[in-house]
């Protein structure tokens, strides 16, 4: 079955075919929610919501762009709703801070761990730093989507930048006294 | 600089083809959510047809029984019962007397066939469930032939020769110990026609002897004079009291509005906030068409408005940067002049370590309100109907929205939010409701009737469990003409 004869099944409620489109997107969205979320229960909490938005609305998809692009804007969209309201209570200073320099040598590092550090970043630093590194958002389309300003994004991308080295800073000179 | 696109290429290259399997209870709770929806969609026009169904019987068998009592077809129905009803039990009776009582009978009238008669007597009562389905067909015959004979009054032959028929049959095994000798050769004339020859004589009357068709018209007579006399009882009747079919009913009533189940209209984060149903006023006016005694339909129109408020809601007012976005509430569309309103659950501000940035006088309430005006078409079913009357009433209404605020509630001071947006525009509701009146006049009476009204569509997409109903204690003024 062909995507869009698939997806026209779904607009019609087909449980087959809804259960189809679920076996063929959740793994890519579901690491979508894994880097938007805090952890693992609330990344399952999002998919959740994610696919119920997909198949509500899927009948408004009218194959004018690809359909992966479109649930995956959904599925961000659901994880930033989520963390839109919480993270107005994040006191987070609003000052400028400057892009400080820190070396990265190697490459070999875990994806688990990567993922484990960004879902421990504070919740707008993870979805400002997701949002402009890993799914190629503008400042000014971010600070949209968050409702902040494009100096308040760039802000909190150089202190996700900064938090994330430093983590990877610490594990690697971990490795290398483990090494020693 | 590079040092960014270094960290930045790090994890866009790590996280590139990054795919994890979830759960498998992922899906099985969407798929869940997705039965449960699909459900809902069917339930209204499952519930439409099926209303619209079982109103349609009603409607039918209101206007049949209302027709059929106009023909008067009933009234004769009875009337043929009472007799029918005499001979069968006279027939019923006999069984278990007849030997005994034909034997002395026998004994009593000196008849060369004595002999011949008992033993035919036995083969009579031999024949006992043979004759039963006789006496029965005779019943039914006659049942069927006498509602068209008594119309035209006598003129029936059939009719007698068949009642004619079930009177010899009591008569041969009737226990009246002061039978005149006549009646015994009556019963021996009966005695000798074999049971062949006794439904043979049902459908063909003409082959009864004369001297029976005497005794039976002068039944028939007699019965003819009770028919007449109950007839004429009975038609007088309906006259008396003819139905008031049409009554307005003007109401009011207070109404409570809640929700059963956990949920939120507003949004995800109030689910577990408590909430509590508000009193409003509900006024219209009902009008009502009696299909019969018991059973009457009606509609109306009137106003409802009802409101509830979600309590324990951290409400910040004046500019606060950044945190209000419209998009956060999907379902509030807020309104231009107050768009620097903006609420939180308190608790969940607390597990946030806000709290001891907020100030105290922001913990408040969102106020809900919300009108519609209602159609209802409602069929109300009269249990008693004294000076004191007694109904049930069952029905639906359409719900039409009119009303549809949101406030915030601080300190007293009520601030318009907005509107919700996930308020259907039309809606239903079943409903509910005993009746009890007084009769001041026949034509004035006082009733209340306390009413559930479960809503069925009214809010599109809720978080949580969200059943909205409300409670009326609807109280008017219902006068017929």
């Amino acid at each position: 079955m062909g995507l869009k004869q698939l997806i026209q099944k779904c607009k019609t409620n087909d449980t087959k075919a809804q259960s189809e489109l679920y076996k063929l997107y959740s793994s890519k969205l579901f690491a979508i929610c894994l880097k938007y979320s805090r952890n693992h229960a609330e990344a399952q909490d999002n998919l959740h919501d994610a696919f119920m938005t997909i198949f509500r609305k899927i009948d408004q998809f009218k194959h004018k762009g690809s359909f992966e692009g479109w649930i995956k804007r959904i599925t961000i969209n659901t994880a930033l709703q989520r963390y839109r309201v919480k993270s107005h209570l994040e006191i987070v200073s609003e000052e400028q801070i400057e892009d400080v320099s820190v070396e990265i040598e190697n490459d070999a590092i875990s994806i688990d761990f990567l993922l484990e550090i960004i879902q421990k970043l504070p919740d707008r630093y993870r979805l400002v730093f997701n949002l402009y590194v890993l799914d190629d958002y503008s400042h000014k389309e971010i600070a949209e989507m968050l409702n902040i300003t494009t100096g308040t994004t760039k802000s909190n991308l150089a202190r996700a930048r900064m938090i994330l080295r430093e983590k990877i800073d610490n594990y690697k000179a971990n490795l290398n006294s483990q090494s020693l | 600089m590079s040092d960014n696109k270094k960290i930045d290429r790090l994890f866009q290259e790590k996280f590139k083809d990054f795919e994890v399997t979830p759960d498998k209870s992922v899906w099985k709770s969407i798929n869940a959510n997705l039965n449960k929806k699909k459900k809902e969609r069917r339930l209204i026009p499952l519930w439409w047809k099926l209303s619209g169904i079982a109103a349609g019987i009603i409607l039918l068998i209101a206007i049949g029984s209302y027709f059929a009592k106009d023909s008067g077809t009933t009234q004769p129905e009875t009337l043929v019962e009472t007799p029918s009803n005499e001979v069968n039990s006279e027939i019923k009776n006999d069984p278990n007397t007849t030997l005994e009582d034909l034997d002395s009978q026998s004994t009593l009238v000196e008849t060369p066939t004595n002999t011949n008669l008992n033993s035919k007597i036995e083969s009579n009562l031999t024949a006992k469930s043979n004759q039963e389905k006789i006496t029965l067909s005779n019943h039914s015959n006659k049942k069927l032939e006498s509602k068209q004979g008594l119309n035209k009054n006598n003129t029936a032959l059939l009719n007698s020769s068949i009642i004619a028929n079930s009177q010899e049959e009591s008569q041969s095994k009737s226990n009246s110990l002061g039978q005149s000798k006549e009646k015994i050769n009556l019963l021996e004339d009966a005695t000798d026609t074999n049971y062949n020859a006794i439904t043979q004589s049902n459908i063909t009357p003409e082959a009864e002897d004369n001297d029976d068709k005497a005794v039976v018209e002068e039944k028939l007579n007699d019965l003819n004079d009770a028919i007449a006399s109950n007839e004429t009882e009975e038609e007088i009747k309906p006259e008396v009291e003819p139905i008031k079919r049409w009554s307005i009913n003007p109401n009011v009533a207070p109404v409570y509005f809640n929700s059963f189940g956990d949920g939120s209209t507003i949004h995800s984060q109030f689910i577990n906030n408590s909430k509590s149903g508000k009193i409003n006023m509900s006024f219209g006016v009902n009008a009502s068409y009696a299909l019969n005694n018991k059973l009457s339909v009606r509609t109306g129109v009137s106003k409802v408005n009802l409101g509830y408020s979600t309590n324990n809601v951290a409400i910040l007012t004046g500019t606060v940067s950044g945190f209000l976005n419209e998009n956060i509430y999907k379902n509030i569309a807020f309104s231009n002049s107050n768009n620097s309103v903006m609420f939180l659950n308190i608790n969940q501000s607390v597990s946030l370590d806000f709290p001891t940035a907020l100030p105290n006088k922001i913990k408040g309430e969102i106020d809900q309100e919300i009108g519609f005006i209602e159609i209802p078409f409602e069929l109300q079913y009269k249990l008693l109907d004294n000076k004191f009357g007694m109904s049930v009433i069952g029905g639906v209404s359409t719900l039409f929205l009119n009303n549809n605020e949101l406030f915030s509630l601080l300190d007293g001071e009520k601030t318009l939010i907005g509107k919700a947006t996930n308020i259907n525009k039309t809606s239903f509701s079943a409903n509910f409701g005993v009746g009890m009146n007084y009769n001041i006049t026949k034509k004035i009476n006082l009733n209340i009737e306390p009413t559930f009204k479960y809503q069925l569509n009214t809010f599109d997409d809720t978080s949580g469990d969200v059943k909205p109903y409300f409670i009326g204690i609807y109280s008017g003024i219902k006068y017929k003409f």
